[in-house]
């Protein structure tokens, strides 16, 4: 995954890589209990009505 | 007044006796560079200190005073800056060892509007590893916390929590990502202002998150912070998303009141089993002082607060990872070991996952905003616990509670971040063992007015004296 990615890990830093990816894989199964279908993914223009 | 008085005042005092030549620029200047020099070498707040330049700075705006030049409402006062600005002729490391040398040619545009006010550039202020939160060797020495030094003082915006508790300089710019000014003010006993992104420009912010940095003041006092945010507010073409909206005076609207105002406390952070006895206390009295003064005050439930902080954190460290992208790919051990782990496990998320995570973030806005449909302002505590003692923080390799306790703190600021509406911390007096605690209110988009009314009015009617910290 990490060369996919573009990155390569060394062994010292594979330990802790891996538990905080299997930390957010166990936090964000949260998301499956929110209706989030249909939501369109865009919320990087919070205020389109107020910007240029 | 004696220079201690002198470094703790206003800074709408400071600009006043300024101005009507009761003390000068360089006199005030130099009261600040003195502190720096006694108390910096044990707090590490700044990474440079602009002495000669501040002095030339300083010397013409005497020179300004002298002539009946027309002033600024800054004019004189010794300003400093997170190091994650660019300043024109002074270096700017945003917290690394790979930019120690690099000097900017220009401006960020809330630096340029504060000296343009006649703000001095008193020096840079220090900032684990590009903002990120983790890093364990800091490349400009170990911020500590003025209150008690064997405590950590907060980020990403360590070093002006610092400097402005510790009367190091009158007022300081931060920048706010995702609580990055609200918890270092928080643990600092300090004013920490993130307003609504777009409000103020991020031109010239070396970037962690485009959708998230935003930049703004902390103060001693909510008045400070009202009267820079007034100067740093405003549309910039520099910034395409800097909104086209005109800026309020947002010192007129604090008359200390808070009649009618109504005021929602998040039940999910009160409720947290993370939360601190003494936080939870001090947030109830927070709450309390409001009803006193006339604030129709509420519980008010928004349920994705409980997983809002991973959400936040998936959302952040992913902008990081590409924001960062070409020094970690090529120059890897230039980073702290923290900061570079936090980035790779973000980079490893895979696409689907992330988009998803986008999603939950619009449901978290909705659910925040249509809350302003019924509050004026919400209340929550600013952070979960008072400052941790330096030592108790994770060393080499984080484990899944270190992580699950880090989310959590990110659930009580990182919310208002991702719904990209405007936040405060303001000082809600002390825990028992002599740390700052601090209490948060959020309001609508572009609602600052409101947030300033509404955190003066705390402040003003609060019990708790202000106090600063024991330096000597």
């Amino acid at each position: 995954m990490g060369r996919a990615a573009g990155s390569e890990i060394s062994a010292d830093d594979l330990p802790e890589v891996t538990v905080r990816v299997n930390a957010f894989l166990e936090g964000l199964a949260a998301l499956d209990a929110l209706p989030l279908d249909g939501v369109q993914p865009v919320p990087a223009v919070p205020h389109p009505g107020r910007l240029p | 007044m004696t220079p201690e008085d002198l470094a703790f005042s206003p800074v709408a005092a400071l600009a006043r006796l300024i101005r009507e030549r009761e003390i000068s620029s360089v006199e005030l200047l130099q009261v600040y560079l003195d502190r720096i020099a006694r108390f910096d070498d044990r707090l590490h707040a700044y990474v440079t200190v602009c002495g000669d330049a501040a002095l030339d700075e300083a010397r013409a705006a005497d020179a300004a005073v002298t002539k009946g030049d027309r002033l600024g409402p800054l004019h004189g006062v010794p300003i400093a800056a997170k190091d994650q600005f660019l300043t024109k002729g002074v270096r700017t490391t945003n917290g690394l060892r790979a930019l120690a040398g690099f000097v900017p040619d220009v401006d960020a545009t809330a630096v340029a509007r504060l000296r343009g006010t006649g703000a001095i550039l008193l020096g840079k202020l220090n900032m684990p590893e590009a903002g990120l939160l983790g890093t364990r060797d800091w490349p400009f020495g170990q911020p500590r916390n003025p209150w008690n030094t064997e405590h950590d003082a907060g980020a990403s915006s360590t070093g002006p929590g610092i400097a402005v508790a510790a009367g190091l300089c009158a007022a300081a710019l931060g920048e706010d990502t995702g609580g990055s000014i609200r918890n270092p003010a928080s643990y600092n006993g300090v004013v920490g202002v993130r307003p609504t992104w777009g409000r103020v420009s991020r031109y010239g912010i070396i970037p962690l998150n485009w959708s998230l940095d935003t930049a703004g003041p902390m103060t001693r006092t909510v008045a400070d912070s009202a009267l820079l945010m007034h100067v740093l507010a405003g549309h910039d073409p520099n910034d395409p998303f800097s909104a086209r909206l005109p800026v309020p005076d947002y010192t007129a609207a604090l008359d200390g009141r808070a009649t009618g105002l109504r005021v929602g406390v998040i039940r999910e952070l009160m409720d947290s089993t993370f939360l601190d006895p003494e936080v939870r206390d001090a947030t109830t009295a927070a709450a309390a002082v409001f009803s006193r003064i006339g604030a129709n005050v509420e519980e008010v439930s928004l349920p994705l607060f409980r997983i809002a902080g991973v959400i936040f954190a998936a959302i952040a460290d992913s902008g990081a990872a590409l924001e960062h992208r070409h020094l970690r790919l090529s120059s890897p051990d230039s980073f702290d070991s923290g900061p570079r782990r936090r980035m790779l496990a973000a980079s490893l998320l895979p696409n689907a996952l992330s988009l998803r995570v986008e999603q939950a973030r619009v449901l978290i806005r909705d659910q925040i905003r249509s809350a302003f449909e019924r509050f004026d302002v919400l209340l929550c505590p600013t952070a979960p616990a008072p400052a941790a003692r330096l030592d108790a923080a994770p060393k080499l390799t984080w484990t899944r509670s270190d992580l699950l306790r880090f989310w959590e703190r990110g659930s009580h600021t990182g919310p208002f971040s991702l719904a990209a509406v405007p936040a405060i911390s303001i000082p809600n007096g002390f825990s028992r063992s002599g740390l700052p605690i601090g209490v948060q209110l959020a309001a609508r988009p572009f609602g600052e007015t409101m947030l300033f009314r509404a955190a003066h009015a705390f402040e003003s009617n609060l019990a708790s004296p202000l106090r600063r910290p024991p330096l000597d």
